[in-house]
């Protein structure tokens, strides 16, 4: 196995977006503080129209910039407006706003049907108009066949189909997704995926906040990266694997004969690094050419005295390429 | 890239009835859950069970109340118990839950990204729970009033006086009711541990400071109550027991006026606090 960078299936790019459009999501200089824990950091960001991933580790601010865009927090300084109005105590800008919250609540005691209609009565939907938009996002999600049961039964995953069904009810200009394939199986995360893609796919306008990069870059290669509440690259996700390309990559070789492969390995030109790790029987090595190092590897495998068990990188999280990112 | 907020359409009104009513019954739906509206029913029915207890001592004795133990108990149980603990501690705790369930379970997001202004999803949850409050008296005030009253061969009250009085006591239930939710309401926007709050003003200020005759007291909503009482239920005994000199209380009206004024302060005062608060729900992530 590769980088999940070099492997994850990257979509083509839909959506072109129009550089010069209005921007539908706008942060001017915009800082959040909780007393002394700063959420976000002199932020300014233009989101255009299309399907956008907000990247971050745990504490990077997508969550505190999801709230903001949704109006729910007022900025501790700059300006935060979503499809050029300012959002905060303007609730009318809701009708046009979706969010699907990061926090698994609900009114546990009502069906989804009951939850969905209620969420559309709330946004102004009367009637039959209600009805009809409650049937169709349930149906969106695929939930209908489970709307009249309690939510307090749902699985993890019918949750969160819910939760975008409440999100889509009102026909929103604006999705904010808040790690919506948090949590569940990988069953859950395929629909949840496919959704996902049907969404952008119809040209919605959709922010999707992830710690987990390979979810985000099967959906759209659009993506903003914050760290510490700090926006640490923004763009193409080609702009932003070329900046991770810069840093060597960390590949793990597991295999019995680990130091036989390290011993291999280290006369290597492109390896620039090694590290043992015993307890795992594991060879950590890093190239700055991982696609050369990638096409050794089978001849190396079929080696009778070097066997190999496993290769994964050591850069499948976020946390890896932040730190490849922010470090000089 | 250009921001122009002429390329959108601009936001739809944020007050609209439909939605207002459909928060109304969520609110109400969420307020009156199983195990909570239990709990009420037995505060709000025990001033008629402990009522019960001397008719039935009497029965078992073979001899009927006399009238004038029947006025001392419904004194302590329709015009003690009821106004000065049951209704207040029902306000306290609908007052309380309102805002802070939802903040507890997290489920408040649901309402702040609609297209509601925030001050009106305090008001209409306001509603709900001096409405959920207004109907358990309702629901408890009239068999209190028959228990004590109906059928007793030592005393014939006549229906019309007795449906007149039930009427009169909750009106004051009512107003008591709109008064203790607005305040615990706002208390629970300002405070975090509301219910501890609220039960220390319910005991001391309300309970303790009420009974003292100084100009204090004034300031407290059972003395309006009391008036009230004292003014439409015509109980002559209420003066001695609260101190109350019929020649100096205000007139009912006013009563009436300033317990109206004052739940509409809470009221006004706790919608601009909720406006203008941030709510931050904890999420897994903890930013």
């Amino acid at each position: 196995m590769t980088s999940v960078i070099e492997q994850a299936p990257t979509r083509p790019d839909p959506t072109a977006r129009p550089a010069d459009g209005p921007a539908i999501v706008d942060f001017t200089g915009v800082s959040k503080w909780y007393g002394q824990v700063i959420g976000l950091n002199n932020l300014t960001v233009r989101i255009p129209a299309g399907v956008t991933g907000l990247l971050g580790p745990n504490g990077a601010g997508k969550s505190t910039f999801l709230q903001l865009a949704t109006g729910q927090l007022r900025p501790s300084m700059g300006t935060v407006r979503v499809l050029g109005q300012p959002v905060w105590n303007n609730p009318g800008m809701n009708r046009w706003i979706g969010l699907c919250p990061e926090q698994d609540a609900f009114y546990e005691w009502m069906t989804g049907w009951e939850f969905i209609l209620a969420c559309a009565h709330l946004s102004g939907l009367g009637g039959g108009v209600a009805r009809n938009a409650a049937a169709q996002a349930l149906e969106y999600v695929k939930m209908t066949p489970n709307m009249n049961r309690a939510i307090r039964g749902y699985s993890k995953g019918m949750r969160q189909r819910t939760k975008i069904a409440q999100a889509l009810v009102h026909e929103p200009k604006v999705l904010f997704l808040d790690e919506p394939m948090s949590g569940t199986d990988p069953l859950a995360r395929r629909d949840l995926h496919d959704l996902m893609l049907r969404l952008g796919d119809e040209g919605r306008s959709i922010v999707l906040s992830s710690h987990v990069l390979y979810e985000v870059q099967g959906i759209t290669p659009h993506i903003l990266l914050l760290n510490r509440g700090k926006l640490v690259a923004e763009g193409h996700l080609r702009q932003i694997r070329d900046l991770i390309d810069e840093h060597p990559h960390r590949i793990v070789i597991v295999s019995p004969q680990y130091r036989r492969v390290a011993a291999r390995l280290v006369e290597q030109d492109d390896v620039v690094g090694m590290e043992l790790r015993p307890r795992e029987e594991a060879v950590v090595i890093e190239t700055k050419a991982p696609d050369t190092f990638y096409q050794r590897l089978p001849t190396l495998a079929l080696a009778e005295d070097t066997p190999i068990h496993e290769v994964y990188s050591d850069d499948d999280n976020l946390e890896a390429v932040f730190k490849y990112l922010v470090s000089p | 890239m250009s921001t122009a907020a002429a390329a959108f359409p601009p936001p739809p009104s944020a007050l609209q009835p439909r939605a207002l009513l459909a928060l109304l019954r969520l609110s109400l739906a969420g307020l009156s859950r199983l195990r909570r509206l239990i709990s009420l029913c037995l505060l709000f029915a025990l001033p008629m069970l402990l009522a019960a207890l001397p008719r039935i001592a009497a029965s078992l004795r073979g001899r009927p109340l006399d009238p004038l133990a029947l006025t001392e108990i419904e004194f302590v149980f329709a015009f003690v118990l009821l106004p000065h603990a049951v209704v207040p501690l029902a306000a306290l705790l609908f007052g309380s839950g309102m805002i802070n369930d939802e903040i507890e379970d997290q489920t408040l997001t649901y309402l702040l990204i609609r297209p509601l202004q925030r001050w009106s999803i305090y008001a209409v949850k306001l509603l709900a729970s001096v409405l959920l409050v207004i109907f358990l008296c309702a629901l408890f005030v009239p068999p209190l009033l028959f228990m004590i009253w109906w059928g007793q061969p030592s005393v014939d009250v006549p229906l019309a006086e007795l449906v007149a009085r039930i009427g009169r006591l909750l009106v004051i239930c009512s107003l008591a009711a709109f008064a203790y939710t607005a305040i615990f309401g706002c208390l629970g926007i300002l405070v975090r541990r509301i219910l501890i709050v609220g039960a220390v003003y319910i005991i001391v200020f309300e309970g303790l400071l009420a009974s003292i005759p100084f100009v204090l007291r004034e300031f407290t909503v059972m003395y309006y109550l009391r008036v009230l009482m004292l003014s439409w239920l015509h109980i002559p005994e209420a003066a001695r027991h609260w101190g109350l000199e019929v020649d100096v209380i205000p007139e009912a009206a006013s009563c009436v006026v300033t317990l109206l004024v004052v739940g509409t302060l809470a009221t006004a005062f706790a919608c601009y606090l909720f406006s203008v608060r941030e709510f931050r729900l904890k999420t897994p992530e903890g930013t």
